[in-house]
């Protein structure tokens, strides 16, 4: 009865205090499983309008966390689910937001007149032993540019997605249709999923499968399928199946007017995946070049293209067929005193910082790293051995962006030589903000500051 | 009155006076001809020509267009037509995607109908062909060949399911009870036609010449293991059988099968892709995209269903409120057949035939075979925790597809009882044999960790291969030493 008692006590001292303190809590040793299960029944106890649902929940979930809550609690606050991740998910939205009043974004994006927040997404994860384990050209003319000349170059090339029959929403595939025929270059059904798993099985049999993504926005359906099954593909059939012949287009980034919905950056989340490449090109002879090597690159590829520099820019790009190389980082502007690494638009807003830097003396040498994953260590290592100091930016939100992994690398690789921490100038950690990109966006002049303070160290 | 209120006139005379301008899909049209054994063409299985069967070997521009519906301006403004007795019927209207008729009884479409679809079925629960049941024929070489592999199938599973729990394997999952499926669609197909499995099916490899010993590699992860030791035992894959590495998520296989069944599509291959999932993979939102473009791309690719009544411990009436699966290919425009998954001539006849549709119409169809999960649902798992055993032995036992289909090959006289001890005591052997020698093989080497992840190594990667060896060197005792550097 007592250890009850101080049981309970400790937990009304966490609550009131708000402060963690464990050491009033008198506890048996238990496992994690039987913890989380404790935490559930505390959970559905304490709030009449707590739910747990998912696959299998049911009888106790395939790892018992959730055993004997649907005793207690009875089927209608713990149910199994039907197999659908996406339905969970999607579910539990919903379900949130009416007990309290697209779970990250909900809130902002409603100006706090709605919230999720009752809504925990749990998943067992990380290794478990036996387990293992998803000229005068436009970029856009360039874009059609380039995938003629792969559909000329092999017989067995083909481009699809949504809308990309026309021409595309940014009029990347032009003429594409009428020049090769529909059965090379078509539309297909609203579904990213669908999408990107057809491609995989297109170039599992040998085709170069391009695949467009209307907004880099949308890809997180195919995010599995590109995850655990392209990125996968070769490495456990044993090298007997591959889909290196896919290629997903996707236009991401900020476009000044674009919202939560069209201006995202999702570059670092695919950084994380071993099996696939990420290539970001920064103007339009780039992305042609780069476009037709990622395209005949024996391994998938993710190509994020800049839909700020659609329109907006222009260059004289050849009109052969050239091939950019993957994985290799380009010294755009040689300098002496600061590295500064970047890629896509930022590069251009990087630039005009670097030219303002140069008339207050301080020489920058800006790095256009172009293949994320694999990326080129050795170039921007070259480089800050050379300068001592470094600076990354990027559009996407700095935390968990891919600026940390050039970071925390190069830290690794030069700490003796850095002059100065490593600098990140990058998207705030919010959702991409409408009226308010202006205040969102690593501009040149946070980047010039922070030019300056670094080199003042 | 308004014109609007007269009755509309029934729906076939009307299409009769537009004939020619909405095309009616085939399915609504399966005439019995269907059911004639010896099938042959196109012609003889849906009972119509439907349009130019064999055009699209050539380049016709039919190929895209001829069985779609045809894509209508929208807002036309209603047709006022005269009938045959000079009524006038305006009820119909251009809407995009073709001519709706109107009507003005409201009336909302059952969500579940009065009767369920039928379940095609050959031989009675006591293997005995049933009267006047229509089905493809099969010679006694390959009933033979389908009722020992069947066999073999269970004692492969019986016997590595023991090896996981001694320990000497550290996962397994059976397909008992689903024999019928596993062995008789793969006997309704050609080494061929490319396989996307989810990973109960591996009867379609042994079908198709996997070995035993190829069998037990895969599952002890040795240098032999063409996976090369990389994912959980049952993770088969194989290329020259054309069966494709089975990987764990769920449904992920289905849009895959569709852009390889576009592929030999535009290869003109005589050849279809299929693919298999169980009732819970209809669930994921792969399902809904796979057979949506399956439709829509004119996909030559067969969808199995193993409809076993369970996601792990998930029954059927919390996944769907539908009729079972089979009703969900009309919703996409897919043919759809309902059959006993426990018949083996029943199946085998029903995937003959859709492979046949598959390949000459050039369009995706949809099996849902019933059966039952027998197992559970992999090692790591205790169905009795959430089902009857009663009702496990009742299908173990009185609804065994292997008993039922031993049953009619007796009664053929071309199998006895004599011809069952031998087998299964050859297979016992054979496979006990093969567990010891993927277990005394050696591992794949360390190397195999970095290759594959992409077509050639990247320099990270060698970089991680380095330390990893000096960190091998300096602590043996953290790794297993059967996996050599």
């Amino acid at each position: 009865m007592a250890r009850n008692l101080r049981r309970v006590c400790g937990l009304s001292l966490i609550s009131r205090n708000g402060k963690r303190d464990l050491s009033t809590s008198e506890g048996k040793p238990i496992n994690l499983f039987s913890a989380i299960n404790q935490a559930l029944h505390i959970a559905l106890d304490s709030d009449p309008r707590a739910y747990v649902f998912g696959e299998d929940v049911g009888f106790g979930g395939v790892f018992r966390c959730t055993t004997g809550l649907a005793d207690r609690f009875g089927k209608q606050r713990v149910f199994n689910t039907p197999l659908c991740e996406q339905g969970i998910v999607g579910f539990g939205i919903g379900l949130a937001a009416m007990i309290v009043n697209e779970a990250a974004k909900f809130r902002y994006r409603s100006g706090n007149q709605f919230n999720c927040g009752g809504l925990t997404i749990r998943a067992p994860y990380g290794a478990v032993g036996h387990g293992e384990h998803y000229h005068s050209q436009s970029p856009e003319a360039f874009f059609c540019h380039v995938p003629r000349i792969k559909l000329y170059n092999v017989l067995f090339a083909y481009v699809f997605g949504e809308d990309v029959g026309f021409g595309g929403v940014f009029r990347c595939t032009t003429g594409l249709a009428d020049r090769f025929g529909k059965q090379r270059v078509f539309n297909t059904p609203l579904c990213e999923q669908g999408i990107v798993g057809f491609g995989i099985g297109l170039a599992a049999m040998g085709n170069r499968a391009i695949a467009e993504i209307q907004f880099a926005d949308y890809i997180y359906p195919a995010f599995d399928q590109i995850v655990n099954e392209a990125a996968k593909f070769r490495y456990r059939s044993g090298n007997q199946f591959n889909c290196g012949g896919l290629t997903i287009r996707a236009p991401y980034g900020a476009v000044g007017h674009g919202g939560h919905y069209h201006s995202q950056s999702p570059e670092a989340f695919f950084c994380h995946v071993p099996g696939i490449k990420v290539v970001i090109p920064r103007s339009p002879r780039q992305a042609k070049g780069l476009l037709l090597s990622s395209i005949r690159d024996p391994n998938p590829v993710v190509f994020f293209e800049p839909k700020w520099l659609y329109r907006l820019a222009v260059e004289e790009v050849p009109e052969h067929d050239y091939m950019l190389p993957l994985s290799e980082a380009e010294v755009i502007r040689e300098g002496s005193d600061i590295t500064l690494v970047g890629w896509g638009a930022q590069l251009s807003v990087m630039e005009e910082a670097c030219v303002e830097a140069e008339k207050e003396g301080i020489s920058c040498e800006l790095i256009d790293l172009s293949t994320l994953i694999p990326w080129d260590k050795e170039t921007v290592e070259a480089s800050v051995s050379k300068t001592g100091r470094l600076l990354i930016s990027h559009e996407a939100p700095v935390t968990g962006g891919f600026g940390a992994e050039i970071s925390a690398s190069i830290v690794e690789r030069c700490f003796l030589r850095l002059e100065a921490p490593v600098a990140r100038i990058c998207g705030l950690d919010t959702p991409f903000p409408l009226v308010f990109e202006p205040f969102y966006m690593p501009t040149k002049n946070k980047i010039l500051d922070a030019i300056k303070s670094t080199v003042n160290y | 009155m308004a014109i609007w209120l007269r009755r509309s006139r029934n729906l076939a005379h009307y299409l009769k006076a537009e004939k020619g301008f909405w095309k009616v899909p085939n399915q609504t049209r399966l005439s019995p001809c269907f059911f004639n054994p010896e099938i042959s063409s196109s012609a003889t299985l849906t009972g119509e020509n439907c349009g130019n069967p064999p055009s699209f070997l050539g380049n016709s521009p039919t190929l895209f267009g001829s069985r779609r519906f045809e894509s209508i301006k929208a807002g036309r403004e209603e047709l006022d037509l005269e009938d045959e007795n000079g009524g006038h019927q305006n009820q119909a209207m251009d809407f995009p995607g073709g001519r709706i008729s109107f009507t003005s009884e409201m009336r909302f479409v059952s969500e579940s109908p009065r009767e369920r679809i039928p379940c095609y079925r050959v031989l009675d629960d006591n293997g005995h062909p049933i009267m006047h049941s229509n089905f493809v024929e099969v010679s006694k070489e390959e009933a033979l060949k389908m009722y020992t592999s069947m066999v073999t199938l269970e004692t492969m599973d019986t016997i590595l399911y023991e090896a996981q729990r001694q320990g000497r394997i550290s996962f397994y999952v059976t397909s008992i009870g689903e024999e019928a499926i596993n062995i008789a669609t793969a006997a309704a197909l050609t080494p061929h036609d490319v396989v996307l499995p989810q990973y109960r099916e591996p009867g379609v490899l042994l079908w198709r010449g996997f070995t035993l010993q190829e069998f037990a590699n895969q599952c002890l992860g040795n240098k032999a293991d063409y996976g090369k030791g990389r994912q959980m035992p049952i993770h088969y894959g194989s290329n020259k059988h054309n069966y494709f590495t089975v990987s764990s998520p769920i449904a992920t296989q289905i849009p895959q099968a569709v852009g390889a069944a576009y592929s030999l599509k535009m290869d003109r291959k005589d050849a279809c892709v299929v693919t298999y999932f169980g009732d819970g993979g209809t669930s994921e939102g792969d399902f809904h995209a796979g057979l949506n473009f399956a439709a829509v791309m004119e996909a030559p690719v067969v969808f199995i269903c193993r409809n076993n009544g369970w996601a792990i411990s998930t029954p059927v009436s919390q996944q769907f409120r539908s009729d079972g699966v089979v009703v969900k290919g009309k919703a996409y425009g897919i043919r759809s057949i309902r059959v006993d998954g426990n018949d083996a001539l029943a199946v085998y006849s029903a995937t003959r035939t859709a492979r046949e549709m598959a390949i000459t119409e050039q369009k995706p169809i949809l099996i849902e075979a019933l059966t039952y999960r027998v197992g559970h649902h992999s090692t790591s798992d205790d169905s009795t925790k959430y089902r009857l055993v009663d009702e496990i032995e009742h299908w173990k036992t009185a609804r065994n597809p292997i008993a039922r289909f031993r049953k009619w090959v007796n009664g053929t006289g071309w199998w006895s009882d004599e011809d069952e001890s031998e087998l299964r005591a050859n297979v016992r052997k054979q496979l006990l044999q093969a567990i010891q020698v993927a277990e005394k093989a050696e591992k794949p080497p360390i190397s195999d960790l970095f290759t594959d992840v992409y077509e050639s190594l990247p320099s990270n990667l060698c970089e991680q291969e380095e330390l990893l060896r000096e960190s091998i060197k300096r602590h043996p005792q953290d790794y297993p030493s059967d996996v050599p550097t």
